[in-house]
């Protein structure tokens, strides 16, 4: 496949086609990067749960699924424990399995919004943000399990 | 970081060790590959802003499970079209559309048009620029311009000496052609999920 980029000048002119094209500002693609450093976790008990299931990449179900006053479903994995999540009108439903108790925190990009704990049954109620990048935090004795970034 | 013989892997490494100068150096050396994905699917530039930070964002907590070489332009192909999939649906919900016409179909145009091929050897190609570092990329993409500009002039703006430069395009091409992504493109299916097995399975639209 390769093969047709041995020649420099075909090589220069695909590479000119792959960048050149009009399209979404790359600074603006750069900033968003650069402002994401911040919002990195790190240390020792902290675990990224990631995203595994997200009703809105479905198919026609979905079509349906985000609708006003509709849900949406999202699953975040880790190893031990996974996060079960429903985005409902004006709330958010969700679950941690296996069930444990633990303090729940829905992060915005702005800080938090709102916290709650998850009862014996992993089950927590907190209010949905504003649409943008949301993310939970879940803190289970000395284990902090953060999960993939999602819009919502 | 940015010193000219910083290669991927080490960018990564340093940047899970907390070094920002190596995540920006990332960030730049990707930003091509992250936009050619999200001009295959038109979106307006606000939602091809919030792709992008819902992407980054994503990354930066992954960072540590992509340290070969190969994953995270594969990773980074998969997210981006995965949020940008999903966006697009978002819109044909918010549009009122005639269901008789079908005209919502037209919303979704996404990467469809341009050929699997095409898109592959497209990523592949950007996945190898982004091995090359800042003064590299930028020479390159001076030789790649149409309508094509003078070794004077080039020269000019780089501050190399115009004797140099022919040299150089030969050495920076041969450098390109022997990245792995390019090396690896016949293959380039086989290491889509090779970030962390069903993860990446289940988010695939």
């Amino acid at each position: 496949m390769t093969r047709q980029w041995d020649s420099d000048d075909a090589l220069l002119a695909e590479l000119h086609g792959a960048t050149h094209r009009p399209g979404p500002p790359a600074d603006a693609i750069r900033r968003a990067g650069h402002a994401a450093f911040r919002f990195r976790t790190a240390g020792t008990g902290r675990v990224i749960a990631g995203l595994t299931y997200d009703s809105a990449l479905d198919g026609a179900g979905a079509v349906r699924g985000d609708e006003p006053g509709g849900r949406r479903a999202l699953t975040f994995t880790a190893a031990e424990m996974s996060v079960e999540v429903e985005l409902a009108d004006g709330r958010v439903i969700g679950q941690l399995i296996p069930p444990v108790a633990a303090e729940v925190q829905l992060l915005t990009v702005t800080g938090s919004a709102g916290e709650s704990t998850a009862d014996s049954l992993g089950c927590f109620v907190l209010p949905r943000p504003g649409s943008g990048p949301a993310r939970f935090k879940c803190v289970v004795g000395d284990q902090v399990v953060y999960t993939d970034w999602v819009s919502i | 970081m940015g010193a000219a013989t910083t290669d991927v892997e080490t960018l990564v490494s340093a940047a899970c060790a907390g070094d920002e100068a190596a995540w920006q150096d990332l960030v730049d050396r990707y930003v091509p590959l992250v936009r050619s994905i999200l001009m295959g699917f038109r979106l307006s530039a606000a939602d091809a802003e919030d792709v992008s930070q819902m992407v980054w964002l994503r990354l930066v907590e992954h960072l540590d499970d992509l340290r070969q070489p190969r994953a995270l332009p594969s990773w980074l192909a998969t997210t981006t079209r995965n949020e940008c999939y999903r966006l697009v649906k978002a819109n044909q919900r918010s549009t009122p559309v005639d269901p008789t016409t079908g005209a919502v179909d037209s919303v979704a145009a996404d990467e469809s048009d341009e050929g699997l091929l095409a898109r592959e050897r497209k990523q592949a190609l950007l996945a190898a620029l982004a091995e090359l570092d800042e003064a590299e990329r930028g020479l390159l993409l001076l030789l790649a311009a149409d309508p094509p500009l003078s070794y004077q002039e080039i020269s000019r703006r780089t501050g190399r000496p115009p004797g140099s430069i022919g040299p150089t395009r030969g050495r920076l091409l041969r450098k390109l052609r022997s990245a792995p992504a390019l090396r690896g493109l016949s293959m380039a299916g086989d290491d889509e999920c090779a970030h962390g097995g069903e993860r990446c399975d289940a988010t695939v639209g």
